[in-house]
């Protein structure tokens, strides 16, 4: 009778599995490990990309800054041409209209007998100080009317009486007002 | 048998464990340093080609700007006579003196205030101040850096103040009131305290990436005012006639 002789070894059904896991672990881990080493050699690359981008950009810079440069009385030009054109834009709508404040001091003055104006003060916040005299009260109230209403309520605001004084010729008063318009330049 | 360290299972995950190993360091210690470094570099990249987009922009403008140059030039010409690059006192004062003489006004006094001190030691002691004092000790007006402020003392008419400050208003140089004074002498005429400023506008600084920063565009705002400018609504009021006064000789012992 013949007999057969197991030359394998006998492998038990726990060693077989741990030497399947095994495998499968060392796979997975040098999967794992490959895949780091790639994410590093793709950022590497990514890097270098960026290195070579930014030479480019570098390069066309300076190349375009040489440019600039050849055109800079131009530059200047222009930018002291923007500068004069803003401040004096904002000087010429600011400032005020003396000529402006007198003529209406003057024109409200203009009463049926004439505001004898002795003092006149006007300052660049448009404040304005008045002093004159009036024959009458009549002739004053006719002053202070010319400067409360119609074209003075135009120009005028917050008018105050600071003084009035009766004496032999009449009344002695002293106005304080606030010149509203602002700019030298008329209107288009 | 020992339940403790079992040398047999480590040896078999050998592998498994060098790499997760590995990883876990590569991670920190790779990987993270090369992806902030990326963040870093991709944030430079990006403000240098906003830079490079202004500067081509830049260079477009000042290109089709220098074709224009002549015109350029008439425009800063016009504004310059509004609003000089440097004080020029001289014609400026001969100007307006001769703009109230004009105007039958009668010039007592012209006075320019003083300029931006440079120390402190240069300031006067407030006890070797002038005593004389007048109605004006409580105005506050200094010449700053960019502004000449002058006093001028007049006498005549307000109707003759009022045609004056008419034309400095509309002069072809700037000059802004700051205030006046005025008290009767006799019958219509008064005597007249006026504070002026003429500005002037030195060269503009520049910006700290000056080579970067973009043109400044003339407007349609701009061009309307230029054309006003230019207009015959401004008249000069300075005068480039000023007397150069004796030049002395090349040789004083030999006379002229």
């Amino acid at each position: 009778m013949e007999t057969g002789i197991n030359l394998i070894p006998e492998l038990t059904e726990k060693e077989i599995k741990s030497g399947v896991y095994r495998r499968k672990a060392n796979l997975a881990a040098i999967g794992a490990l490959a895949s780091v080493g790639l994410i590093i050699l793709l950022l590497i690359a990514y890097r270098g990309y960026l290195f070579i981008q930014a030479r480019g950009i570098e390069n066309r810079t300076s190349e375009v800054e040489k440019i600039v440069v050849s055109f800079r009385e131009v530059e200047i030009s222009t930018l002291t041409l923007k500068e004069k054109l803003t401040q004096i834009d904002k000087l010429l709508k600011e400032s005020l209209p003396a000529s402006e404040a007198v003529g209406e001091v003057i024109g409200a003055a203009g009463t049926s007998t004439p505001i004898a104006i002795k003092n006149l003060n006007i300052s660049d916040t448009g404040e304005i100080l008045v002093e004159g005299a009036a024959v009458t009260s009549e002739v004053f109230a006719e002053w202070v009317d010319k400067l409360t209403s119609g074209r003075g309520a135009q120009v005028f605001s917050k008018i105050n009486l600071v003084s009035l004084v009766k004496n032999e010729s009449g009344f002695g008063f002293s106005i304080r007002a606030d010149f509203t318009k602002r700019g030298v330049l008329p209107s288009l | 048998m020992s339940k403790g360290l079992n040398f047999g299972v480590v040896k078999t995950y050998t592998v498994p464990f060098l790499s997760l190993v590995s990883v876990l360091a590569l991670v920190p210690l790779v990987i993270m340093p090369q992806l902030s470094q990326i963040a870093a570099d991709s944030r430079v990249i990006n403000q240098n080609r906003t830079r490079l987009d202004s500067l081509e922009k830049k260079a477009t403008d000042l290109e089709s700007q220098s074709r224009n140059q002549d015109d350029l030039n008439s425009k800063l010409a016009t504004a310059e006579k509004i609003l000089p690059i440097s004080k020029a006192i001289a014609p400026l004062v001969l100007g307006v003196q001769q703009i109230a003489i004009n105007n039958s006004l009668g010039v007592n006094k012209i006075k320019l205030q003083p300029g931006k001190v440079a120390t402190n030691s240069a300031l006067p002691k407030k006890e070797a101040l002038p005593t004389e004092s007048t109605n004006n000790d409580n105005l506050d007006f200094k010449s700053s850096d960019s502004l000449v402020v002058f006093e001028m003392s007049l006498s005549g008419s307000f109707n003759s103040l009022q045609s004056f400050l008419k034309v400095l208003e509309t002069g072809r140089r700037l000059l802004i009131f700051k205030n006046f004074q005025s008290q009767i002498l006799a019958e219509n005429t008064y005597n007249v305290q006026i504070f002026l400023a003429a500005p002037y506008s030195p060269l503009p600084l520049i910006a700290e990436d000056q080579i970067a920063t973009p043109l400044p565009e003339i407007s349609e705002k701009d061009e309307e005012l230029l054309t006003r400018l230019g207009s015959d609504f401004f008249k000069d009021v300075t005068t480039t006639n000023i007397n150069p006064g004796p030049t002395g000789t090349a040789n004083p012992f030999t006379g002229p």
